[in-house]
């Protein structure tokens, strides 16, 4: 079949040779016409010649010669062929016909593959007998451009304009070149539409709005480039796809490729070229330190293990192979303080390699308590227990900023350090502020971090209002109206400001009426009266009522009628609460019933009767309320109200007289008003609500409202370490499902002790024998022989009781006692808190009770011979924790 | 994150008062009536990193609070590209041929 057409071929090529043998000149030269025409220069120039040997005449054939070899010339230098364009090149030349016959299109052709001296030279001759070319000097100036050489264009011919722009054109191209595209334009000015060198002009407006990502007027600068001039090409790449020109771009332009690819690889979990793609891509996006663009792509990466797209052993082979042994800690470091399995231990070794990744010592500060209070707040929000993660931090105990070895003050230690490492971090104050202080060395440390804050943010008033509270929690009083006016200097109106005012006048009123000093009670109610807003009305409101109450018989404070006697405390409160909502007349109402029952009086039984009474007729209409308002309703009471109260569970006081209160709420609020319960150990209300709510719920609540019981009955003894009652519970519970219960367990854990504690923390209910570390008793802070233990305003101190103590019970003096009550009461107080019995369940209150007493009966027995000393205003006066913890009983 | 510096076309490098007057030239040419969305792009990005507490926080955290890290790989290689070099005359001839 080849043979065939190999035979058909010379056959063909033998009869066109004898047609061309055959063919007169006039004949060869029309078909070398057709054949330039048709694009086959070859073809053309063979014929062409033959003419000229059959007889044609040169001039002639020369010009279409001329045109043959230019086309040729042109075609091999399309396919690289650049030795063999040139030689045909030279062909071309000697074929070049007369310059008066020489067309415009012709010249411009052999200019462009011409040198620039033979360019200039043909050009010169050109205009001999031609008028001038505008594509031609168009072009010859864009090649003085591109090749630099301004010292040719003195050898054109005078007639050619172009030479008056050049002293212009040169100082532009010289910013050209450093890529100063806007002084180029600038320097362009002078050049005129009429210029050859006009299209350098539009280039470099091109370029200029290249930079400016002004593309519309970038296109339409490029667009007026003609396509004779030598920069047509460059145009037309950048009118087309810049990105495709990648010195304008700061690194490889397949970056977007080669970083899809690595994506590509990472989720196949093909690794085998990935250490090349990443050290690529690493260098290219930080050309610098290509360390460093690996090391943010490996970071980038670690979130592909975080949804199981690549195995943590694959992760950790590819760190290991491309990062070096520092950086490799660092990352390690980084990975598992994200991963927070272990928090304290992970936190201090991150710490420990942090210099490696921020060796400026001023950002090193800042990321340094960034950390340690990223690490705290989690720790909160996540409610772990620190007794199970305070382990293996000897190593990093300076980093963490702990000294003492009380897990109870690490956040604060933590914190503390945070905020000196860092004081202007505001964030930070705020997170102290938040945290538990129960303890004496916490109380010191919030207090330095507070007056640090004073210092730092001198117009805020946000530490003066603080240190207010934290001052009355120590029952510091003069130190915090002291320090509130401090606030009021900062801020005079400020509404928080105004609001702990009012709240330090309450505070002021209840002691004086306390002390029997009405005149000073009405002085500082009327002061708060004055500058009460509406959030605070309702606790002016609840004091005057107090107030009025006391002093019974005298001048209402209200609207000047006389109360005579008991019987009008109905309307007293009737009076009083006018101005308030259904809402807010409850909780005065609630709140006034807390006050009064919560001790420093003893009231008769007619006017508490009538106080529950005034207190049933407003709560007739909680049915009214929205349920999200009898949550609110039954929330502790804030912190900063809580000076005014001798207990801040209000929902005790509204439980015991609405009895039905909780049918009114949601399923929706239900889980957080059952969270109020459990804080304020209203476990009974709690199950009774659960029982009566179980079978109707919705599958999620349902199973959250049986774990709620299950734990609860634990927890009030109903239960014994059930493994099997939770694991019913937990069987039909997705993984995924488990985090809402395992909150809530954590949670619970800190009203628990012992093994179910345990449990709860590790949401482990199989109740295994463990070593239990319980931290609800740090007593030792209460026999610490710290001089210091007290503050000096606090009129005494731990040694002054104990030395009281000391004495045998006949020794006592009761007027001593009486005359130091205040004293007495706060230093019981004191015990309290140093026991970390502030808010502590009932239970564990007893639990502690009886160990003090069977490890340390002496000091039993000082603490029941003082008890005994106390009359009843006394007891009243303690709190809940203290009555509970000194008497045995509520 | 080295994303917030490419989309302003800063170097990671770049000093609080470069990333501040590239931010002004850069919303000033993008206006939020012109170019809400690059506009957008542009805010968030430099509002990571303006101030050397916030550059700290997104270098420290950037990773931790990422949702979708391939996006964020991809959108890495992209704003890149945005970042326009500086280039001469005789580079860019260069590199057309």
């Amino acid at each position: 079949m080849a043979s065939k057409k190999k035979k058909r071929k010379k056959v063909r090529k033998k009869k066109a040779h004898l047609d061309i043998k055959k063919a007169d000149f006039p004949q060869l030269i029309n078909q070398g016409k057709q054949f330039l025409e048709a694009g086959r220069p070859r073809d053309a120039i063979s014929l062409l010649k033959q003419a000229i040997k059959k007889g044609a005449v040169a001039d002639d054939v020369n010009l279409l010669l001329f045109k043959a070899y230019l086309l040729r010339e042109s075609q091999l230098k399309q396919k690289g062929m650049n030795v063999e364009a040139n030689l045909v090149h030279h062909q071309a030349y000697t074929f070049m016909p007369a310059y008066d016959q020489l067309s415009e299109n012709d010249l411009l052709t052999f200019v462009k593959s011409a040198s620039i001296e033979n360019s200039i030279t043909t050009y010169n001759k050109y205009i001999m007998e031609n008028t001038r070319s505008r594509v031609v000097e168009q072009y010859l100036a864009g090649q003085f451009l591109i090749h630099q050489r301004w010292d040719l264009v003195d050898s054109l011919n005078e007639a050619v304009t172009l030479k008056s722009d050049v002293p212009t054109v040169c100082q532009a191209a010289e910013f050209m070149e450093s890529g100063d595209w806007e002084s180029a334009l600038a320097s362009l000015k002078p050049v005129s539409r009429t210029s050859p060198f006009a299209p350098i002009r539009m280039f470099c407006l091109a370029m200029v709005s290249f930079y400016n990502e002004n593309d519309q007027a970038m296109q339409r600068a490029l667009a007026m480039i003609p396509e004779e001039f030598p920069l047509y090409t460059l145009a037309q790449k950048l009118k087309q796809n810049p990105s495709d020109l990648p010195c304008l771009w700061e690194c490889a332009i397949n970056i977007e490729k080669k970083i899809a690819d690595v994506v590509s690889n990472i989720k196949k979990n093909r690794f085998k070229n990935i250490d090349y793609q990443l050290k690529s891509v690493g260098k290219a996006i930080y050309p610098e330190d290509s360390v460093r663009g690996i090391f943010h792509l490996l970071e980038l990466i670690w979130c592909f293990t975080r949804n199981n797209t690549i195995c943590d052993h694959k992760y950790e082979h590819l760190i290991k192979r491309l990062l070096p042994k520092n950086k490799l800690d660092l990352l390690i470091g980084k990975i598992e303080y994200f991963k927070f399995k272990i928090p304290l231990y992970n936190t201090g070794r991150y710490l420990f390699c942090l210099d490696e990744e921020f060796p400026d010592p001023a950002d090193n500060n800042i990321v340094h308590a960034l950390i340690l209070l990223h690490t705290v707040e989690k720790i909160r929000k996540e409610r772990i227990p620190i007794p199970s993660i305070k382990y293996n931090i000897e190593s990093f105990k300076q980093e963490l900023g702990i000294t003492s070895d009380d897990p109870d003050e690490f956040l604060v230690e933590m914190t503390l350090k945070a905020i000196r490492l860092d004081p202007e971090n505001r964030h930070g104050y705020e997170l102290m502020t938040s945290l538990p202080r129960y303890s004496r060395q916490s109380k010191i440390r919030v207090e330095e971090a507070l007056k640090q804050m004073l210092d730092f943010f001198s117009d805020d008033p946000y530490p003066c209002l603080e240190l207010s509270t934290l001052y009355y929690e120590k029952n510091a009083f003069r130190k915090a109206e002291n320090i509130l006016k401090e606030a009021m200097k900062r801020a005079p109106h400020d509404n928080r400001v105004i609001d702990r005012h009012v709240i330090s006048l309450l505070i002021s009123a209840d002691n004086s009426i306390k002390r029997k000093k009405l005149h000073l009670a009405s002085r500082d109610l009327e002061k708060a009266a004055e500058l009460s807003g509406k959030t605070t009305l309702p606790l002016v409101i609840e004091k005057k009522i107090l107030f009025q109450i006391v002093q019974q018989g005298q001048l209402s404070l209200f609207d000047g009628k006389v109360v005579s006697n008991s019987k009008n405390v109905r309307s007293v409160i009737d009076r009083a609460v006018t101005p308030l909502s259904p809402f807010e007349k409850i909780s005065t109402l609630a709140m006034l019933i807390l006050d009064v029952t919560g001790g420093g009086f003893e009231w008769d039984k007619k006017t508490l009767r009538e106080l529950d009474r005034a207190y049933k007729y407003f709560a007739n209409k909680i049915k009214e309320l929205p349920s999200s308002h009898i949550a609110r309703l039954l929330k502790p009471l804030a912190k900063k109200v809580q000076p005014l109260v001798s207990s801040k569970h209000i929902a005790r006081i509204i439980l015991e007289r609405s009895k039905n209160i909780l049918k009114h709420i949601n399923d929706t609020d239900i889980i957080s008003v059952l969270n109020i319960l459990i804080d304020a150990n209203l476990f009974e209300p709690a199950l009774n609500d659960i029982k009566r709510r179980i079978n109707k719920a919705g599958r999620r609540l349902k199973v959250t409202l049986e774990f709620y019981q299950v734990v609860i009955r634990h927890m009030t003894h109903e239960l014994f370490m059930d493994e099997k009652a939770f694991g019913r519970v937990l069987k039909n519970v997705a993984e995924s499902d488990q985090e809402p219960l395992r909150a809530a367990a954590r949670r619970f854990a800190a009203h628990t002790s012992g093994q179910l504690k345990f449990a709860l923390e590790n949401f482990d209910f199989t109740f295994q024998d463990v070593p239990i570390i319980d931290d609800m008793m740090p007593l030792y802070d209460l026999f610490d022989d710290d001089k210091n233990f007290y503050e000096p305003d606090d009129f005494g101190g731990l040694t002054e009781l104990l030395a009281l103590l000391e004495l045998s019970s006949d020794d006592i003096d009761p007027s001593f006692v009486k005359g130091h009550l205040d004293i007495i009461i706060e230093q019981f107080e004191h015990v309290i808190d140093a026991a970390g019995l502030r808010g502590a369940p009932d239970f564990i209150i007893r639990k502690t009770r009886k160990d003090v007493r069977k490890e340390s009966p002496d000091m039993d027995n000082d603490f029941s011979t003082m008890a005994t000393h106390l009359d009843k205003k006394g007891i009243n006066a303690l709190s809940r924790e203290a009555r509970m913890f000194f008497f045995g009983k509520d | 994150m080295l994303s917030n510096y490419f989309i302003l076309g800063l170097d990671p490098d770049a000093s609080d008062e470069e990333i501040r007057k590239q931010y002004l030239k850069l919303i000033k040419r993008y206006t939020p009536e012109k170019n809400p969305e690059r506009f957008q792009e542009i805010t968030a990005a430099y509002e990571q990193i303006k101030t050397p507490r916030s550059r700290i926080r997104t270098k420290l955290f950037g990773t931790l609070y990422l949702s979708d890290a391939e996006e964020a790989l991809i959108f890495l290689g992209r704003t890149r590209r945005l970042a326009r070099r500086r280039a001469g005359l005789k580079e860019l001839l260069d590199d057309i041929t």
